[in-house]
C-alpha cells in the first residue's frame, strides 16, 4: 500500500472494519511512513475527542416511568382488548353516550392514575364540612397555590361532602369528595405543570380533552382547564362516572368555571 | 408450538427488559435527531410500543439495538414525510447517491502539527452545536458509528442505504463536523486564523445561511 492508498481508507482502517489482511499492509504501512501515522493519529484524536465531548443524555427517570406505563397499558390492552365494558348502564344511556362520546384509544398509563386512586381510596377524614362549592373553593383560597375552581354538578347525582389538602404528583393538591347514595367520587384538583395526560381511552368532549382509565375496580377520568388539572375517581366503572360528569356538561356548564 | 399464558407473559416481560436496557441510547439519538424533548420522547415512545406490537418479527439472537435503531429511524422518516408533505427529504440524497457510491479519493490532507489538535480544546456544546448543524443524512450515519458505535453494515441496516454509501458519509460528515468546529474555534478565540481559514469561515457561515433559509 502507497500513502495514496493509506490516506483513503484511513477510516475505514480506523473504524476497524478492515478484515486481518488489509489491516496488516496498513500497519505495515503506517510503521515506516511518519507522514501517515501523524494523519491516522490526527484522525483517532479527532474521533475521540467527538466521541468524548458529545453530550450523551440519560433518559429522564419521568419519561422511563411514563413509557414503562405505556408499555403496560399495550400490554393490558392486547391481552385484554376490551375491558371498557358498558353493561352498567341501560342500553338506552350506553347510546347516548357513546353518540356523545365517540373514543379512540391512545397509548399508555399515566402513573398519575395510581397516586388519584390512592387518595381516593385512603380514608382520610375532610378538613371543611360543607356542601357549597362555593365554601369549599374560598377554604382553599389561602391554603393552596393555586385558584381551585370546582365543577358544578347536579345535585340530584352528586352531593359535596367537604374537602381538604392533600398531594399529587409531588405538588399540593385540593381533594375534594363526592357522594352519590353508597357511591363516593373524589376530585383532585392541582396545578397544570403541562405534562402528558394519557388513559385507555381520550376524547374531547365540548372543550375539553377527558381521558379514561379503569384500573382495579376504579375509574379515573383526567381533564385540564385554565392552568388546572382535574382527577376525578369513582368506585364505579367507566360510564358511571362518565355519566356524572356529562351531568355537569349536559347543563350547559363546563366542567370548571 | 404452543405456550401457556404464563410462559407467554413471562417471555414478553424478559423482551420489554432487554428493550429497555437501550433507552438511553435511543433517547439521547432521539433528542439529537429531533432537537426538542417532547417530540424525542413521543418518537422514543412510539418505538418502542412499535417494537413491542412487532416483536415477534425480530430474530432471537441479532442485534436488538440495532433493531429497535432501525425501527426509530423508520419512524421518524415516516414523521417527517406526514408533517412535510409533498417535500421529499430523501430527493436530494438519491441523486447523489450515485456520486456516493465510490469513495471520493479525497485529495490528501496535510501532515497536522501538534498545536492543530484545537478540537480537544473544544466545549461539548460546541460539539452538539457542530453536530446539530450538520445536514441530516450525515448527522444520522455520525450519530450510529461515532456516538453508538454501530459497524459499517449495521448503519446501513438501519438506515436501509448500501455499505458504500455508509462510508462516504460517514467520512464526509466528519469532515463537515470538523470544518464546523474549526469555524466555531475561531469565532471563539480558541485559535487565529489563517488566511485560507478566514475563507472557510465565510462559506461555512455561507452554507449555515442557505440551511436555515432552506
Ligand atoms: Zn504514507
Amino acid at each position: 500500500m502507497d500513502c495514496q492508498e493509506v490516506c483513503r481508507f484511513l477510516q475505514v482502517y480506523l473504524d476497524g472494519e478492515f478484515d486481518e489482511d488489509d489491516r496488516r499492509d496498513v500497519e505495515a504501512h503506517l510503521a515506516t511512513c511518519a507522514a501517515c501515522r501523524a494523519r491516522a493519529e490526527y484522525e483517532r484524536r479527532f474521533r475521540e475527542a467527538i466521541r468524548a465531548r458529545i453530550p450523551k443524555p440519560a433518559a429522564p427517570e419521568a419519561f422511563r416511568a411514563r413509557l414503562v406505563q405505556a408499555m403496560r397499558g399495550h400490554r393490558d390492552r392486547s391481552s385484554f382488548p376490551r375491558r371498557l365494558v358498558w353493561s352498567s348502564v341501560p342500553a338506552a344511556a350506553v347510546l347516548a353516550l357513546v353518540v356523545t362520546f365517540t373514543w379512540t384509544v391512545t397509548s399508555g398509563f399515566s402513573p398519575m392514575v395510581d397516586e388519584a386512586i390512592s387518595r381516593h381510596s385512603t380514608e382520610t377524614p375532610v378538613e371543611v364540612n360543607t356542601a357549597s362549592s362555593d365554601e369549599v373553593e374560598g377554604w382553599f383560597r389561602a391554603k393552596v397555590d393555586f385558584n381551585v375552581a370546582l365543577p358544578r354538578f347536579s345535585s340530584r347525582r352528586l352531593s359535596l361532602v367537604g374537602a381538604r389538602l392533600s398531594h399529587m404528583a409531588e405538588r399540593q393538591a385540593a381533594l375534594v369528595r363526592y357522594r352519590q347514595g353508597l357511591r363516593r367520587y373524589s376530585l383532585l384538583v392541582t396545578a397544570d405543570r403541562g405534562e402528558a395526560m394519557e388513559g385507555q381511552r381520550c376524547q374531547r368532549v365540548e372543550q375539553h380533552e377527558l381521558c379514561l382509565t379503569e384500573r382495579r375496580g376504579y375509574s379515573v377520568v383526567f381533564w385540564r382547564s385554565r392552568g388546572l388539572v382535574y382527577s376525578m375517581v369513582g368506585d364505579t366503572g367507566a360510564s358511571d362516572l362518565l355519566e356524572v360528569l356529562h351531568s355537569a356538561l349536559a347543563r350547559g356548564e363546563p366542567l370548571a368555571p | 408450538m404452543f405456550f401457556s399464558k404464563g410462559k407467554k407473559a413471562e417471555r414478553r416481560a424478559v423482551f420489554e427488559e432487554q428493550m429497555l436496557e437501550h433507552l438511553d441510547a435511543l433517547y439521547g439519538t432521539a433528542l439529537r435527531m429531533t432537537a426538542d424533548r417532547a417530540t424525542a420522547e413521543d418518537l422514543v415512545q412510539d418505538t418502542y410500543l412499535r417494537a413491542l406490537r412487532f416483536r415477534h418479527k425480530f430474530e432471537p439472537g441479532t442485534n436488538l439495538r440495532a433493531w429497535m435503531f432501525r425501527m426509530m429511524v423508520n419512524l421518524h422518516i415516516n414523521k417527517c414525510r406526514r408533517e412535510r408533505r409533498g417535500r421529499q427529504i430523501h430527493e436530494g440524497l438519491e441523486r447523489h447517491d450515485m456520486a456516493e457510491r465510490v469513495l471520493p479519493s479525497e485529495k490528501m490532507a496535510p501532515t497536522r502539527r501538534p498545536e492543530e489538535y484545537f478540537f480537544e480544546r473544544m466545549m461539548s456544546d460546541d460539539v452538539a452545536r457542530a453536530l446539530d448543524a450538520l445536514p441530516r443524512d450525515f448527522k444520522m450515519v455520525v450519530l450510529l458509528a461515532d456516538i453508538n458505535g454501530f459497524r459499517y453494515s449495521q448503519i446501513a441496516e438501519i438506515l436501509n442505504i448500501p455499505v458504500g454509501t455508509v462510508m462516504s458519509r460517514l467520512h464526509r460528515g466528519r469532515r463537515l463536523l470538523r470544518e464546523s468546529l474549526h469555524a466555531f474555534a475561531i469565532e471563539e478565540g480558541y485559535i487565529k486564523p489563517t488566511e485560507g481559514e478566514t475563507a472557510d469561515l465565510e462559506a461555512f457561515r455561507r452554507s449555515k445561511q442557505d440551511r436555515e433559509v432552506g
